[in-house]
């Protein structure tokens, strides 16, 4: 005889969590951002001051921005390395075209996020309705970006109206705006992404296109979306960044587009199975700044960090394709 | 019975570079009742339906629903005009839970563009529950059996509550048990007033639980009759044109001396202890249900697989298999069954992948001899007799049976001492069938040997000199050539299932 099944399987709060250490395919970066808090602190007394952690926290928001943008992109089966361009263009439009007026604030800012959209547009266009390659289309119209940028704005200048500084620099009770921002951001994309129907058919087209497609879903309008959502980021964390920096740099995205991708693919995201999630980013991002903010305290050169970054994403990489084989084995 | 079917396809063709796999194919089916497909492998029925589902796109022919006439571009459309489809590839995410699986492109609504999940959940467990299958709306496909992921996709069929729902080989994963309740399934089904299409290769399954038979052949329609009118005879010489084959296919030599042997041959916790031998001269089967390990040990045999114990010798030789490339030294050569991914280069030629794993042979400095590169693969492609003969044809315009050829073709020309077939005839036509099976014949016959698995026990009876049963990784029986029996051949496949039964047996 076989056994009856209950009406309603109850999970227990146990099994729960023990089903998501097993399905969360960002635990080990969260494990890895805890460990490597704990060590700081310890050898390092400086590192657990309050201030020094808020400050690493705002230095994050912008690979925060920028990894969450990509997200989009990675979990929707490409990569989008226009990131760094549209940051770079983003932070010259800013300094630029902003004069020191709300309206012209509004309105620059606002123009500033569709023109991110609209290359994240273009970018989608051209990969589902061309059918290209993403990391090679995305890396070609990334360094036309940089040159639009750099036409425009060959050495770093500009000025971002102070007030527009102050506006997205500031704090509310303590907390720091931009802080709140990147939460507010992640929490937004974590719900679109995990549990929309829209977020659950984008990472279906990641995982395998021609079964999304038979399942009656629109791939290329998708994937566009996708792509919209990874070019508004982008644009976002570009116009965080011009207020952080004061000014327009065309070079400023330079090492987004690379560092966007380890933050995501150390947190867990892979490129064709439809797993990941933002959360997983958000860390992912973390656990570079920290990482660059252990080096200077320690005096290592930004050289070795760019060694560094570089080896953390062939780590991540290789550890997620390890990974997936010791599932598929078992 | 009303005067016009609800569903009518008419004068259907559909084209692909260098093959014409539909022409001019009427079908019908009407609501309430169970319309069967059938064909030999490579007759078109997968296309048609996939025609109908707006996987693909027609190049003449329309398609009405309900006397009007429709456009099917996208299988969403198909979905909403109430026609759901499994197809015969599995379609399901690995990544996703069961019921993100069965409501995948449809699923229910909560606020702000969520999905609901609790009703998702309720309704994905009604419909399990419908196809009789234990698992749970919240496992991750990944973890599921084969046989449960072939029953996720039918309670995803149902999902969508549709007039018309087609099913291309919905057994292939089934054992005996659940055929019968998914047969009992349909009657269900079609009673409540839907129109099913079934295809299955299982004749006994056809005419158990539908009304009319439809049998394609080559693309065509050959007949469209109501099932009470058949006989099976009948509908298998409609399939195949012929008489069909049952006439075994003997050796002219008798088996000579060992030239592959296996001792103890293990591979992790796919097989474990398998001893067996092929001697000059033979065909050997290897069968068992689905996942038993048969199709492992080729798997590990072509360098695959890692051999985790035991012992090969080929021609009395111990060899070691790490890699493809140590087991084509060896001697041996393994025709996959997934030819397109594993035995081909599909976007290039017939010239190329001939040549591929022979190249060292006709080098001269690290260039390749052009010239005799050419005359070797042009003898082959003519003894092979592949269509066309054309050397410059990329393999992935050739048909099934021209493709299965061409991997054939590239391990002669290493002349290899055994070569190891899965499925030997997977998606070929009939006439190429009886051709490969005679070139199989053909390197037993010149002294070589061949190890085969394949799930068409038919062919395992007019071919095998020895048949080898596998169970759970362990060859638990064998059969002479000469006792070759369906009914025994099943019963040692199915037998040790049962294992308390038969232990029951024994006591006298």
């Amino acid at each position: 005889m076989k056994a009856k099944r209950p009406a309603v399987r109850v999970h227990s709060r146990g099994e729960r969590f023990r089903r998501w250490l097993r399905r969360d395919p960002a635990v080990p970066i969260y494990l890895i951002v805890l460990v490597t808090l704990a060590v700081a602190s310890l050898v390092a007394p400086t590192f657990r001051q309050p201030v020094n952690l808020v400050n690493v926290l705002v230095q994050s928001v912008a690979l925060g921005l920028a990894g969450t943008a990509q997200t989009f992109a990675i979990l929707a089966g490409d990569v989008d390395l226009t990131v760094g361009g549209i940051i770079s263009l983003a932070t010259v439009a800013a300094a630029k075209a902003m004069a020191d007026t709300p309206q012209s604030m509004f309105l620059v800012s606002a123009l500033i996020l569709l023109g991110g959209g609209v290359l994240g547009l273009i970018n989608g266009f051209i990969i589902s309705r061309v059918k290209v390659e993403s990391m090679i289309i995305t890396l070609a119209i990334n360094a036309a970006l940089f040159g639009v940028a750099l036409h425009f704005m060959p050495y770093p200048s500009g000025m971002v109206p102070y007030r527009f500084m102050t506006a997205v620099t500031g704090q509310v009770g303590g907390v720091p705006l931009p802080v709140l921002g990147w939460g507010i951001i992640v929490v937004a994309s974590w719900y679109v992404l995990n549990r929309t129907r829209f977020g659950v058919h984008l990472r279906a087209v990641g995982a395998d296109p021609e079964v999304a497609f038979r399942a009656g879903i629109k791939v290329e309008r998708v994937k566009m979306a996708a792509h919209t959502a990874t070019g508004l980021l982008a644009a976002l964390a570009g116009l965080f960044l011009a207020a952080r920096m004061g000014s327009g740099d065309a070079t400023a995205g330079g090492t987004f587009g690379l560092d966007s991708m380890t933050a995501t693919i150390a947190g867990g995201a892979n490129f064709s199975s439809g797993v990941g999630n933002v959360t997983g980013t958000a860390a992912g991002a973390f656990l570079i700044v920290v990482l660059g903010n252990i080096f200077n305290q320690m005096g290592i050169s930004t050289y070795y960090q760019t060694l560094f970054k570089g080896a953390l994403l062939v780590m991540a990489v290789a550890g997620g394709a390890i990974r997936k084989r010791w599932q598929e084995k078992k | 019975m009303t005067a016009s079917p609800f569903l009518e396809m008419k004068g259907i063709t559909k084209r692909f570079p260098g093959v014409v796999a539909l022409q001019e194919v009427d079908f019908a089916c009407r609501l309430g009742s169970v319309h069967a497909l059938v064909g030999e492998n490579g007759a078109g029925k997968s296309t048609l339906i996939k025609v109908l589902g707006g996987v693909y796109q027609p190049d003449a022919g329309e398609i009405r629903l309900d006397g009007r006439a429709v456009q099917i571009n996208h299988p969403d459309r198909a979905a909403r005009l109430g026609i759901s489809v499994i197809h015969q590839e599995l379609n399901l995410i690995p990544a996703f839970t069961v019921a993100q699986n069965i409501f995948l492109g449809h699923e229910p609504r909560g606020p702000l563009g969520s999905v609901d999940r609790r009703r998702a959940e309720e309704e994905a467990r009604r419909l399990l529950d419908l196809v009789g299958v234990e698992v749970d709306p919240d496992d991750l496909v990944s973890e599921l059996s084969l046989a449960q992921k072939q029953m996720v996709e039918i309670a995803r069929a149902l999902s969508r509550d549709s007039k018309v729902i087609v099913m291309d080989e919905p057994t292939a994963a089934l054992n005996g048990n659940e055929v019968r309740k998914l047969l009992e399934l349909i009657r269900q089904l079609a009673q409540q007033g839907r129109g099913i299409i079934f295809i299955s290769h299982r004749l006994e399954e056809v005419f158990e639980v539908s009304q009319e038979i439809t049998v394609l052949r080559d693309g065509r329609v050959v007949a469209t009759r109501p099932a009470a009118e058949c006989s099976m005879e009948l509908v298998v010489r409609l399939m195949t044109g012929k008489e069909h084959a049952t006439f075994r296919i003997p050796g002219r030599r008798p088996p000579g001396k060992a030239i592959l042997e296996l001792r103890a041959f293990s591979s992790g916790r796919y097989f474990q202890g398998v001893n067996l031998c092929v001697r000059e001269g033979e065909i050997v089967g290897l069968i068992g249900l689905e996942g038993q390990g048969q199709r492992e040990v080729l798997r590990a045999l072509s360098g695959a697989l890692p051999i985790t114990g035991g012992q090969v010798l080929v021609d009395g030789r111990p060899c070691k298999i790490a890699a493809p490339r140590d087991a084509i030294r060896s001697g041996l050569a393994f025709v996959p069954e997934e030819r397109k991914s594993e035995g081909l280069c599909l976007v290039r030629d017939v010239l190329e992948n001939i040549a591929l794993p022979t190249l060292r042979e006709r080098q001269l400095g690290g260039f390749v001899r052009r010239r005799e590169e050419r005359r070797v693969v042009r003898r082959l492609v003519e003894m092979l007799r592949i269509q066309p003969p054309s050397l410059a044809q990329r393999t992935h315009n050739l048909s099934g049976g021209n493709q299965q050829k061409v991997v054939i073709a590239k391990w002669l020309a290493a002349r290899p001492r055994v070569l190891l077939f899965s499925e030997p005839t997977r998606g070929v036509d009939v006439g190429a069938k009886e051709e490969i099976y005679q070139l199989m014949r053909q390197v037993t016959d010149q002294g070589g040997g061949v190890l085969m698995v394949s799930g068409d026990l038919g062919e395992v009876m007019r071919l095998c000199d020895r048949v080898l049963v596998m169970f759970e990784g362990r060859v638990v029986k064998e059969f002479p050539g000469d006792r070759l029996e369906r009914q025994a051949l099943m019963a040692a496949q199915w037998g040790m299932m049962r294992p308390r039964e038969e232990g029951a047996a024994d006591v006298p």
